[in-house]
């Protein structure tokens, strides 16, 4: 899983490529740290390039979104895959995470 | 010596010094040491040799002066005895009787004379032709006089006579051998006797024996090999080492036999009075001959043969003692560098010994102790320090295997103890013939997140089955929490929404990590085949009919449990009939995946599900599991893989 970040003003883009499975997610939760702890008040995830998550993923997403809306930020995971879309469908997150 | 001599039997010389660092040493030090000496002797002969065939010149020429000298101080006396008593002669002429006298008393007076006479000029002496009054020893040793000149003896005839007389000078004769006298070989000096006038009336002789001269000759050895000749006025061989050379040969007809151009060389400037060295001088093929000649008083010449081996003999003895010398140092040099290098590179050996002992695993191995603080030292407190590092890291390996052991062990534990936490004996209800159950839980790590549960209430099965995010210890203990709230909360409540709301919210609390669980509750009546069920973000399960259609169950999403405290579920229904059958799982199945990275997926599992055909759900299972190993084909499984089958009939 490639994270690529990118700070625009108060605007933190993310960019995701890859899998995000057992194997990365330990990672995946240390390349992201920049991300939590920006004071970006907005932050968008591309997930074009993402084509699977497991479900410690899911709860990698919950932590961060956790963390930013503790400080008052937002955060939008944007083209998702359909495969990708389906499971925060099915386990209930497409309801808690802004998905466009 | 014995040592070398058996190392050197027993292993090839060359491999010795190729493999054994003190031998090899030992060697260079020995060649170059044996090579300094070598070059140290080419010095030192060279320049001895030098300054010893210079010295050797000198010496043969003081022994050619030394013999010059007294064969000369002969010869003078034979001159000064003739001298003294010729006024004598002048005095008695006339007088016979004192003529025979004076010649007797010269023979008597002197040892190396052996014969005198006073041989008068034609009718000089009372008008005789022939008057020579003559003494000479005999063979006897006696004295005998007698008148030498008659007819046949006409001596005024003879060298000695004619020579000094038209010279009117001494003269010493050449050699000749004196038959009818002494039977030895002489020399005459012939003195003239002159009157007032100027005329010649007398000569007077002296006979030398030329033995005392030619033992005197051969006596000359500066060298071993070394000998002399002397050669008289006109060339011939007064004496010489080949006694057949005697007067019968002179230098130039021996030159002719012996075809030897130095020799004829030599002889002239002998002849000529020359005194002098002549070098590389050929005698009997060997032409490290010189000579060294130099005049005598009567004109004669002596020349002394000497070999420059024979001078520089001396220094060729002391080459070979030299040379001796270097042997046995270097074999004393060599047994010493070679014990001397053995003891200084024992530790070497005692640290590649400890070395090894260290590898077999004794890490308390003895090191040897240095005294020196040289490189030596320096290896052995590396070595100590390797030791030490070693010793410290087995113990920390050894601490932390125990440690891993001891985890492991209590993961078994922990293990056992989850299994014991879901339903695990089958079938779970004998006594009912209208409901066959079966499940299985595989974690892929000692213990797994996953669980399922199931209990009969007023004739209503109760069923739960849940996969917390994540695996191992923290997902175990998830799962138990979640496992021992839904007994509770599922004890007190009929309603499924109500006990998903319930769940979700004691297990929402103190929730730190944001673990999470999906799960799916249900409720069958056993009597009427309603079924209600309420799903927090689980896989949706598979209904499999009589005629073997197989879909998915339709499911609201709602949220999975652990994220939301106070989330309001909503429950479903639907209907099952007799001959149905449910199964729920992980999605440890459906994301089962292969090397390819490829997943079981949904629609594998529905199409494994379609039309499929089993007795008991017990063989449903066991073949689906067979089916996802078959697909995984050895790659590793790397989620807890659940299944739960209702059956009902």
């Amino acid at each position: 899983m490639d994270v690529t970040i990118k700070n625009e003003g108060a605007v933190c883009f993310v960019t995701l490529n890859g899998r995000l499975d057992t194997t990365n997610v330990q990672r995946f939760n240390e390349d992201i740290i920049p991300v939590m702890e920006s004071d970006a008040k907005e932050i968008e995830l591309d997930c074009s390039g993402m084509s699977y998550t497991s479900s410690q993923g899911l709860r990698s997403f919950l932590t961060l979104q956790k963390r930013i809306e503790s400080k008052g930020g937002k955060m939008v995971l944007k083209n998702m895959q359909p495969n990708v879309k389906q499971v925060f469908d099915i386990t209930g997150f497409s309801n808690i995470f802004k998905i466009i | 010596m014995a040592e070398i001599i058996n190392i050197v039997k027993k292993i090839n010389p060359v491999e010795l010094i190729r493999q054994n660092l003190v031998i090899r040493l030992s060697f260079f030090i020995l060649i170059i040491a044996v090579c300094v000496f070598l070059l140290n002797n080419l010095i030192f002969w060279t320049i001895s040799t030098k300054e010893l065939l210079q010295s050797g010149n000198t010496n043969v020429q003081q022994k050619l002066s030394i013999a010059i000298a007294g064969i000369d101080h002969d010869l003078h006396a034979v001159e000064t005895a003739l001298d003294n008593v010729k006024w004598v002669v002048e005095e008695s002429l006339g007088d016979e009787e004192r003529l025979y006298d004076i010649t007797r008393k010269v023979v008597s007076e002197n040892e190396e004379i052996s014969g005198c006479a006073i041989a008068f000029a034609p009718y000089f002496h009372k008008g005789e032709l022939f008057f020579s009054p003559y003494s000479y020893v005999n063979y006897r040793g006696e004295i005998v006089s007698k008148q030498l000149g008659n007819i046949n003896n006409n001596y005024h005839y003879l060298d000695w006579y004619q020579i000094p007389a038209l010279l009117k000078e001494p003269v010493w004769s050449e050699p000749y051998f004196d038959e009818g006298g002494a039977n030895m070989l002489m020399s005459t000096y012939s003195l003239p006797l002159i009157d007032k006038n100027g005329n010649v009336y007398a000569i007077f002789t002296a006979d030398l024996t030329l033995s005392t001269i030619t033992e005197l000759v051969s006596a000359i050895k500066p060298y071993p090999t070394s000998f002399a000749f002397l050669i008289s006025r006109n060339g011939t061989f007064v004496a010489h080492k080949d006694s057949s050379y005697i007067f019968t040969h002179t230098v130039f007809s021996a030159a002719a036999e012996e075809k030897s151009k130095d020799l004829f060389d030599v002889g002239k400037q002998m002849l000529d009075g020359q005194k002098g060295v002549y070098t590389n001088y050929t005698y009997q093929n060997d032409d490290s001959w010189f000579i060294t000649y130099g005049p005598l008083k009567n004109k004669w010449s002596l020349a002394i043969l000497s070999n420059y081996d024979d001078v520089i003999d001396g220094i060729k003895h002391l080459t070979w003692v030299s040379l001796a010398f270097v042997i046995i140092f270097a074999i004393i040099l060599f047994s010493v560098t070679r014990r001397m290098m053995k003891r200084q590179l024992k530790p070497l050996v005692q640290l590649s010994d400890s070395a090894l002992k260290i590898a077999k695993g004794d890490f308390h191995a003895e090191l040897p102790e240095i005294e020196t603080h040289d490189e030596m030292s320096h290896l052995k407190n590396s070595f100590e320090y390797m030791q030490k590092s070693l010793v410290t890291y087995i113990d920390e390996l050894k601490r932390t295997t125990s440690t891993k052991e001891r985890i492991e062990s209590e993961l078994r534990i922990a293990s056992d103890i989850q299994r014991q936490m879901v339903p695990s004996v089958f079938p779970p209800f004998p006594e009912r013939s209208d409901l066959d159950v079966f499940a299985i839980l595989n974690p892929a790590k000692e213990v797994g997140g996953d669980l399922y549960d199931y209990f009969i209430r007023d004739n209503k099965f109760y069923f739960i089955i849940g996969d917390v995010s994540g695996k191992g210890v923290p997902a175990a203990i998830f799962m138990a929490i979640a496992r021992s709230a839904f007994r509770y909360v599922a004890s007190s409540e009929d309603n499924v929404a109500l006990m998903m709301d319930k769940l979700n919210d004691s297990v929402t609390e103190g929730n730190p990590t944001n673990m999470f669980i999906t799960m799916f509750i249900g409720k069958i009546d056993l009597q009427t085949g309603e079924f209600e069920y309420c799903n927090a973000g689980h896989n949706p399960g598979v209904v499999m009919d009589n005629d073997g259609k197989a879909e998915f169950l339709d499911l609201k999403s709602n949220l999975v449990a652990g994220v939301m405290n106070g989330f309001k579920y909503s429950g479903q229904s639907s209907h099952v009939g007799k001959g149905s059958t449910l199964l729920f799982y992980t999605d440890g199945v459906t994301e089962a995946e292969n090397a390819a990275k490829e997943l079981y997926s949904e629609e594998r599992l529905l199409s494994f599900c379609s039309g499929k055909e089993f007795a008991y759900s017990e063989e449903f299972i066991t073949s689906l599991v067979a089916d996802v190993r078959a697909f995984a084909n050895g790659a590793e499984q790397n989620d807890d893989i659940t299944m739960l089958v209702i059956k009902l009939k």
